[in-house]
């Protein structure tokens, strides 16, 4: 019975399905993320678990493609892990019966898979353990982000804008943050350019609203549903005739899938590659 | 640049594709190759001259999805006559002028790029991307024509496991880029949910050809890929028609 329930788990063919169902369900949520951009835009700065707390009470008929996502992952895993284990297990006693470079190219695919696991269990520790925290960034400001140098001060906030004479005028193109941790050790924040501090990045971000939007959503009385887009280009116009007002957020992050991530999915590509690309033509030269 | 601004470029580009492709019906080869190779010429000098549509260089403009790929499609078409399968041209041309000509209906400004898209690691994501999709499009015509006409000669498997290549190459350069901007490896967002979809599509189509009693649903399921990436990567085209955008 067991031997039975595992040789299904592993199959190739539920592989496929799981794969195919993944993107179906995918494709699905980026059909209500596009229609509810602020409802999903909550869930990159809070833990999944938290966030359908909440909104699979209140908005079921919008969110539960989420946890389905999670089922279909969470089972993909499992058959990932046992076609895998099957087939290192094959592959494993034929070792010394065959060169090193052939062996390598025929247990590649299984490398991958296991990375693959790796990745969605990154992702897994990201969305169920990650942190993250905003805080509104003014000169002067003192923030106690915690760790060994918890209170850091704005020492500087500096603008860099496009040329005037060009059609990016007043857009900023960076903006250079200054902070003074409390061993008074400088450090420059930047767009795209996060800075480790106690093993907690530190991002700058911006935000934009209207004044009379900002009341609204802290009396609670819009809704923010369907009035956003991905397009922040406005964000970074500082314009004196714009009625929105800007601020500058400073995002602090912990997130403990971080490296399994990023580790997993840079070896996932080289050993892609090397399978799909430099080896097919050293096959080639041996075979001729 | 002298091409900024100059739309008449993308339409003369676009033209000696039409003409190209014309010239392929009738097999006159060297006519065509000049045909070909004069459009991607100065289909490259527009797409170079878009970077300074901001009158400030912004690389993000030339690998914009609309222009970009039908570029990143006459080169393939290139590669193809460099390569002497000559059969496969015709129909990779019409792949070209079909979108080129969409590329001429489509707004021409750029979206002003915000500090967190002036990156490298952007780029290293949109071209990627584009290729891909590129790849999945022809991967899903020779499919279509291996369905109606039965023509080994399309071999669509390898243009799909290219196109995997590039798409995981942009999955994987997107997650840094979406980190560093963002604070996140995965977003929540449209954009991001719906490439995650096509990535996981193809990887369950590489798993079929090891499925022996499903491996004539490749071609089938294939030409629905390239219909898919269509919908998905047209439509958010489409939705980014709306935003306002400077120069062009």
């Amino acid at each position: 019975m067991l031997k039975k329930i595992w040789q299904i788990s592993g199959d190739i063919k539920v592989s496929f399905f799981l794969l195919i169902s993944a993107s179906a369900t995918l494709f699905i949520g980026s059909i209500y993320a596009n229609r509810h951009f602020s409802l999903f835009r909550e869930l990159n700065r809070v833990r999944v678990q938290d966030w359908l707390s909440i909104h699979m009470n209140s908005k079921p008929e919008l969110v539960w493609w989420v946890p389905v996502l999670f089922i279909i992952m969470g089972f993909l895993g499992i058959n990932t892990f046992i076609c895998a284990f099957d087939r290192v297990s094959r592959l494993l006693p034929q070792r010394k019966l065959m060169p090193e470079k052939n062996f390598f190219y025929l247990i590649t695919p299984s490398i991958i898979h296991c990375l693959f696991i790796v990745i969605m269990i990154g992702h897994l520790l990201t969305f169920t353990l990650g942190k993250w925290e905003t805080s509104h960034l003014e000169h002067g400001l003192k923030i106690d982000i915690g760790g060994k140098r918890q209170l850091i001060t704005i020492t500087n906030i500096k603008h860099r804008f496009y040329s005037e004479n060009s059609g990016m005028k007043n857009r900023i193109s960076q903006t250079i943050v200054t902070i003074k941790d409390n061993e008074d050790k400088t450090i420059d924040l930047q767009y795209v350019k996060p800075v480790i501090v106690d093993g907690k990045y530190l991002f700058l971000d911006k935000i934009k609203k209207r004044k009379k939007d900002i009341k609204q959503i802290e009396a609670g009385t819009i809704n923010t549903e369907n009035k956003e887009t991905c397009n922040k280009a406005h964000v970074y116009l500082e314009n004196k005739k714009e009625k929105k007002d800007g601020k500058l957020l400073l995002l602090i992050v912990s997130d403990p899938g971080l490296m399994l991530i990023i580790t997993g999915l840079f070896l996932t590509l080289c050993l892609m590659l090397w399978y799909f690309l430099i080896q097919p033509s050293y096959r080639k030269n041996n075979n001729h | 640049m002298f091409t900024t601004g100059v739309h008449l470029y993308l339409n003369a580009a676009a033209g000696c594709y039409v003409l190209a492709l014309i010239i392929s019906f009738a097999r006159i080869r060297r006519f065509g190759v000049v045909m070909l190779f004069t459009g991607f010429i100065i289909h490259s000098l527009y797409l170079a001259g878009r970077a300074w549509l901001g009158d400030v260089f912004i690389p993000n403009a030339m690998f914009e999805g609309p222009f970009f790929l039908p570029w990143c499609l006459s080169l393939i078409t290139l590669e193809s006559l460099f390569r002497k399968k000559d059969n496969t041209v015709t129909p990779l041309l019409s792949l070209v002028v079909i979108f080129t000509l969409f590329s001429i209906c489509y707004v021409k400004g750029i979206i002003p790029a915000t500090p967190k898209k002036s990156t490298i690691w952007a780029l290293l994501f949109f071209i990627p991307e584009s290729f891909a999709h590129a790849f999945f499009y022809v991967g899903g015509l020779f499919a279509c024509i291996k369905v109606l006409k039965k023509e080994s000669a399309f071999d669509y498997s390898s243009w799909i496991v290219w196109g995997i290549i590039l798409y995981t190459i942009a999955q994987v350069t997107g997650a840094v880029w979406c980190f560093l901007g963002w604070g996140n490896t995965f977003s929540w967002g449209a954009r991001h949910l719906s490439s995650a979809a096509i990535w996981t599509f193809y990887v369950g189509l590489l798993h079929l050809k090891f499925i022996p009693v499903w491996r004539d649903k490749t071609q089938r399921l294939e030409i629905f890929g390239a219909i898919f990436v269509f919908i998905i990567s047209y439509g958010h085209y489409l939705h980014e028609m709306r935003f306002h955008r400077i120069g062009g």
